[in-house]
């Protein structure tokens, strides 16, 4: 599957295909960004060298959970890497085989020359269970991370046997796709609600951002119901300054004869929808994430 | 003394004239006898300054660059309606003054007084009005190129050419315009810039096109040329063509940061554009694996349409798209511009005009004077005006002001068929 600017992944049997949205959120994500540390850089105040700001920055570091293919972390590095040097982004999976098969990822665009080859020590991939509180080694070492990405599976075992795609049922891993009933201990038969399964995943990250004091949070999500569902879990931690909910292509201008901006409000808060197609990402920050995705500014207008 | 006591007689009728006039003023009660303006104009500006005053009312919530511009446009309109219609209202209320026999005379003279000073206000106001009305030339703050060429008249104007070439030279050095001489084509004979065949010169300034405007035309030169051995007088004529220099938008410069710029030939309004996304669409994400990416990009307004799928990524598709599409459109634009000027350049050279008869000025050795046809203005400064002198500037400027009034009086023609033709339709409508 061909990310933008990051031509080879490869996949195999444990981990899902890189899906057109995923690459499409992942870039606007990074160019965000890339785009908002430009800007910072350019309204630097007087006598401070840009070489110096620069040099001052502390690393941006950047945590992926359940990574797969590696194909969310690869992309990152591609996008930011000409405009940040110095990055830290690390990938975590439960299975063996994702996290080695991403490994071979990265050395493969490095070896095609799409990667630089700094790569290699910034970037690195994980094996780990997101689930259990012993993180062990690796990325748990660095208490803290800035920005917190996820596709982590997200259909419920009914929408699994009526939406996905034969293809999808038969080919790729049901385990990237649908949470574990009980994910804490997948022995258990926990009799939980559909939706519940579907979102499994939600608590659980928050939890984490929490510990890795993140302040930009991206996870994936099926529609527009359930990234609903997910903005009222971020608003009922009471920890985040704000969510947008982000469709396939949130970088996209909404269709003539549709309202410029949609909102939906969620709780009594107000929640941007931004550009076009299926609800797709719920987008949180706090502390300086707005300022790091140049976003703060924008949202007084909202 | 006899010239002192002269002097002093001569303010004696001046100061009597003046008095005269006030008295004539005294009597008079209506406005008509002030200096006005059309009625057709006073609409005009009208119109114009309410539009400024709701483009500052919009400004003032959000602030719109394309709007700004339009206001700073129609700020001139509205400043000089406002200073008309002050002087404009206070003479009713002076001439109501004078009128009132309960006044008292030291007041009424007072208001007298008040009433000339306004009234000669009122008619600079007046001009100022019409002049703010001119629309501005759309190619006025451009530099411009201005080519010379001979008519009628063979060696002699040649000659003539070379002497206009080193009269805008020097008018070009005094003014501080940067001159660049493009093209010189010297006639087969002798080399040197006496005789030309074609001479192109670029001057590099803001507003050059505005200034070398009144000089395009044929020029008449009437003298006994240096090629003569009988001592009779030619008549000859050159040719002066004034084109605006637009700049150069090479395709190899246009960097990503003109995309945004709404006057580069590569901008495209986003609004303007439909993006179709070629795939039936379901669920997405995790429930779908294909990967179908074609992009197509439709241009509403032109309805250019780009369809890519050479790359399996959409995004990359999407930049392509936007690529090709803005190089589409920029040529389209371009060859529009091209074929702008190419009519541009046919309505001046017209060959009818080359003769000299059509002549604009006429430059005559034997009087020492140069007349311009247009304004009908005639200095003998000859010499001074062949050097590029202050004398240029009279002559040039004195065509402005006649562009002027023949600005003036097509917008009043314009403004009244535009009256005519809308009350044309109210009765149409009403019946």
């Amino acid at each position: 599957m061909p990310f933008l600017s990051v031509p080879y992944t490869i996949t195999n049997p444990s981990a899902i295909n890189g899906r057109p949205e995923t690459e499409s959120i992942t870039t606007y994500l990074a160019s965000l960004i890339s785009s908002a540390f430009t800007l910072e850089l350019s309204q630097r105040p007087k006598g401070i060298e840009k070489g110096q700001l620069v040099a001052d920055q502390k690393p941006l570091r950047i945590l992926d959970l359940c990574t797969g293919t590696g194909c969310i972390p690869l992309l990152m590095y591609a996008i930011l890497y000409p405009r940040i040097q110095n990055l830290r982004i690390a990938g975590v999976d439960i299975s063996p085989t994702s996290v080695s098969l991403a490994k071979e990822n990265l050395k493969h665009n490095i070896k095609g020359g799409f990667l630089q080859e700094k790569a290699n020590e910034q970037l690195s991939f994980y094996h780990g269970n997101v689930f259990s509180d012993d993180h062990g080694a690796g990325w748990a070492n660095h208490t803290a991370w800035d920005v917190l990405v996820s596709n982590p599976p997200y259909i419920s075992p009914s929408a699994f046997n009526k939406t996905t795609s034969r293809s999808v049922r038969n080919y790729e891993p049901k385990e990237a796709l649908v949470p574990h009933r009980d994910p804490i201990d997948p022995t258990k038969e926990k009799i939980s609600e559909d939706a519940d399964i579907g979102d499994a995943f939600y608590p659980r990250l928050l939890h984490i951002a929490q510990q890795v004091h993140a302040k930009v949070l991206l996870m994936e999500v099926a529609d527009i119901e359930q990234a609903t569902r997910v903005v009222e879990l971020v608003l009922g931690t009471g920890r985040w300054e704000a969510c947008q909910i982000w469709r396939d292509w949130p970088g996209a201008r909404k269709e003539k004869g549709k309202r410029k901006k949609e909102v939906i409000i969620i709780n009594g808060s107000i929640t941007r929808v931004m550009g076009e197609g299926n609800g797709r990402a719920v987008l949180a920050w706090r502390g300086g994430g707005g300022k790091m995705l140049g976003l703060s500014e924008r949202y007084r207008w909202l | 003394m006899f010239i002192t006591r002269w002097g002093g007689s001569r303010r004696c009728i001046y100061a009597s004239r003046r008095k005269a006039v006030q008295a004539w003023r005294y009597q008079s009660t209506t406005t008509a006898a002030t200096p006005t303006i059309s009625p057709a104009l006073l609409g005009r500006a009208r119109a114009l300054a309410a539009e400024h005053a709701q483009l500052s009312k919009k400004l003032n919530c959000e602030y719109d660059k394309q709007l700004a511009k339009q206001a700073g446009a129609l700020s001139a309109v509205a400043e000089a309606l406002n200073g008309w219609e002050a002087a404009n209202n206070s003479l009713p209320e002076l001439q109501q003054l004078i009128k009132d026999p309960s006044t008292d005379a030291e007041l009424r003279s007072l208001a007298a007084e008040e009433l000339a000073t306004t009234s000669e206000e009122l008619s600079t106001l007046s001009k100022e009005l019409q002049a703010s009305l001119i629309p501005q030339h759309p190619f006025a703050d451009m530099p411009c190129l201005v080519e010379i060429r001979p008519g009628a008249g063979g060696n002699e104007a040649a000659l003539f050419a070379g002497d206009l070439l080193r009269m805008y030279r020097a008018f070009c050095k005094r003014k501080g315009l940067r001159a660049n001489l493009l093209k010189l084509d010297s006639s087969a004979s002798v080399s040197s810039d006496d005789q030309i065949e074609e001479a192109v010169l670029e001057i590099d300034a803001a507003g050059a096109y505005d200034i070398f405007r009144c000089e395009a035309g044929v020029h008449r030169v009437q003298r006994v040329p240096a090629t003569e051995n009988k001592g009779r007088t030619h008549t000859s004529a050159v040719s002066v063509l004034v084109l605006p220099n637009f700049p150069e938008q090479g395709e190899e410069e246009m960097g990503a940061a003109n995309f945004d710029d709404p006057s580069s030939d590569y901008y495209i309004d986003p609004g303007d554009v439909r993006t179709d996304v070629m795939r039936a669409r379901g669920a997405g994400g995790q429930h779908v694996n294909t990967t179908d990416s074609a992009v197509r990009l439709t241009h509403i307004p032109t309805n250019t349409v780009i369809a890519i799928q050479d790359s399996r990524s959409q995004p990359k598709n999407r930049a392509k798209a936007w690529q090709i599409l803005r190089a589409k459109l920029a040529q389209q634009r371009r060859d529009a511009r091209e074929e702008e000027m190419a009519q541009l350049r046919v309505s001046v050279i017209g060959v009818a005009r080359m003769g000299r008869g059509d002549k604009i000025r006429t430059y005559n050795w034997s009087q020492q004077r140069v007349t311009d046809h247009r304004s009908g203005i005639t200095l003998h400064h000859l010499d001074d005006i062949l050097e590029g002198g202050e004398s240029l500037d009279q002559v040039m400027s004195s065509v402005k002001e006649w562009l002027k009034t023949r600005d003036v009086e097509s917008l009043i023609a314009d403004e009244e068929a535009e009256r005519a033709k809308s009350e044309g339709v109210a009765r149409k409508t009403h019946q």
